[in-house]
């Protein structure tokens, strides 16, 4: 017996709203940062900077049904294009083919393909594993690579990626304790009673470090802030645009309690 | 009763609630306990899992391979945009720790059915924070997006399909999501979710039955306020 024709496919009978409900589905893609984070808790890194090699991942993937290439099928092959994943697999006996990609926003400041994996180290939620050397996570590449994959990834690599990532650590690790400094002197303002006085702080801090690695920290305070400045609208705005742009953080949490521990609504924590 | 606790449930669920059970993987673990499961711990607090050499690799593989349908899969079943990536990372949090008790081959049936449980875990809390969260808040987190790919996918369609998803009942939802969005067969689900073919087909008869009706009904009432003086 067969399957059924799915609805989205050319007779599967579904009205034109209903086809453009279900195509909208095709935005759902996970961000690169989420599967670094998964890989992440196994110790491992993400090996964003390089392409490696997976044995008839893709091939494999097909045979057993996977959601990739039914998908290109029922929706058509731009929905494969439009997304890919980089990933490396350390192949123990299994032997090497591609299994590669780029992520759709290659511009978007969420790590990319390389480029800033090493910078945002120290701030990434990969703090209860640091990354390896880049290069300890690079296979050698033998298989022949897509000339569609490597421009947008090799673009992002500039210098060698050991090379970068050392020197990054260097500049990073003042900067580093510069950041911290700025956090401790906002905090303590904070302890003593002076919320405008971090408040300022945390201004000088946002204007000397714009990309810094404790900018979520920084974000974090400033709700505190807010709050003890009984400026609850402001502090949900800062909550509002940090949980838009770091949904999944560990400072969510806090900061979601943070909003709830103030919150009124007639209701006792 | 841990109140003050619900709101930060979206990025880690410590769910209060006695006599809930969450089914996850191959085991049933009541729900306060779970509730102190390091799956569910804040994301620092989470420890690493230590696998050797060869589980390593093979989760590696698990990842690469399940990790995007896994992900959209949690979607899927209804789990906001603002929780997912906790979500899938305490999907495979949990594979890692059972990695050894997963048969080779079964990888994908044993993700997908923690999947099932996480997610229900995830939009119990979710419907806790719309009960007493700050409205502003899930109003921008639900209306902006971090990256473009997520702004598109924060269409009116998108949403609108969440909506009608959301009137399947689970197991429905399950293999429509599977068929009708992820493009699997009904052997690959059958497989998946460990059930008998015929019943992948009733089911997944039931979740367009449902989705059809939805939209019918949707489309009638905006023809009706259309109509309306």
């Amino acid at each position: 017996m067969s399957d059924p024709v799915r609805l989205l496919s050319r007779d599967g009978g579904a009205t034109d709203f209903e086809r453009e409900l279900l195509g909208s589905w095709e935005g759902e893609q996970p961000t690169d940062e989420a599967r670094t984070k998964v890989l992440a808790i196994a110790g491992l890194a993400a090996g964003a900077a390089g392409l490696s090699a997976a044995t008839g991942a893709v091939g494999k993937a097909s045979a057993a049904g996977s959601s990739i290439a039914p998908k290109a099928l029922a929706v058509g092959t731009a929905s494969l294009a439009k997304w890919i994943v980089v990933g490396t697999v350390a192949a123990a006996a299994a032997g090497v083919t591609i299994y590669y990609g780029v992520a759709r926003n290659a511009p978007s400041p969420v790590a990319t393909a390389g480029g800033s994996a090493p910078q945002r180290s120290t701030s990434e939620s990969i703090e209860s594993a640091p990354l390896p050397p880049v290069s300890a996570a690079l296979p050698a590449l033998s298989a022949p690579l897509s000339t569609k994959a490597v421009p947008e990834v090799s673009s992002a690599r500039g210098a060698s990626p050991s090379r970068r990532a050392l020197s990054e650590k260097a500049t990073s690790d003042d900067a580093l304790g510069e950041e911290v400094s700025f956090l401790d002197h906002a905090r303590r303002a904070l302890a003593g009673g002076d919320p405008a006085g971090a408040l300022r702080q945390l201004d000088a801090f946002d204007a000397r470090f714009p990309r810094g690695s404790l900018v979520e920290e920084a974000e974090v305070v400033r709700v505190e802030a807010l709050l003890a400045e009984d400026d609850r609208a402001s502090a949900a705005k800062v909550a509002a645009r940090f949980l838009a742009a770091h949904p999944t953080s560990p400072h969510a949490a806090r900061i979601r309690a943070l909003l709830a521990q103030r919150a009124p609504r007639g209701q006792a924590p | 009763m841990m109140r003050t606790e619900d709101t930060s449930i979206l990025a880690s669920p410590r769910t209060p609630g006695a006599g809930a059970w969450l089914t996850y993987g191959y085991g049933v673990v009541p729900m306060m306990e779970s509730s102190r499961h390091p799956a569910f711990a804040p994301t620092t607090d989470r420890p690493t899992a230590v696998l050797s050499g060869e589980a390593s690799a093979r989760f590696r593989r698990l990842v690469d391979s399940e990790f995007a349908l896994v992900w959209r899969f949690l979607r899927g079943l209804g789990v906001a945009a603002s929780g997912v990536d906790d979500a899938a990372q305490q999907v495979f949090w949990i594979a890692a720790q059972r990695l050894n008790d997963i048969v080779l081959g079964s990888e994908r049936s044993f993700l997908l059915s923690t999947a099932r449980g996480v997610a229900s875990n995830a939009r119990r809390a979710q419907a806790r924070t719309r009960e007493i969260g700050d409205d502003d808040v899930l109003a921008e987190q639900r209306d902006e997006r971090a990256n473009p790919e997520q702004a598109a996918a924060a269409t009116q369609a998108r949403r609108l399909l969440e909506g009608f998803l959301e009137e399947l009942p689970e197991d429905a939802r399950t293999v429509f999501v599977l068929f009708e969005l992820e493009g699997m067969t009904m052997a690959a689900i059958a497989e998946a979710l460990d059930l008998a073919p015929g019943t992948v087909a009733s089911r997944l008869r039931r979740g367009r039955e449902a989705f059809q009706a939805a939209t019918k009904r949707f489309q009638a009432q905006a023809q009706a306020t259309r109509r309306r003086p």
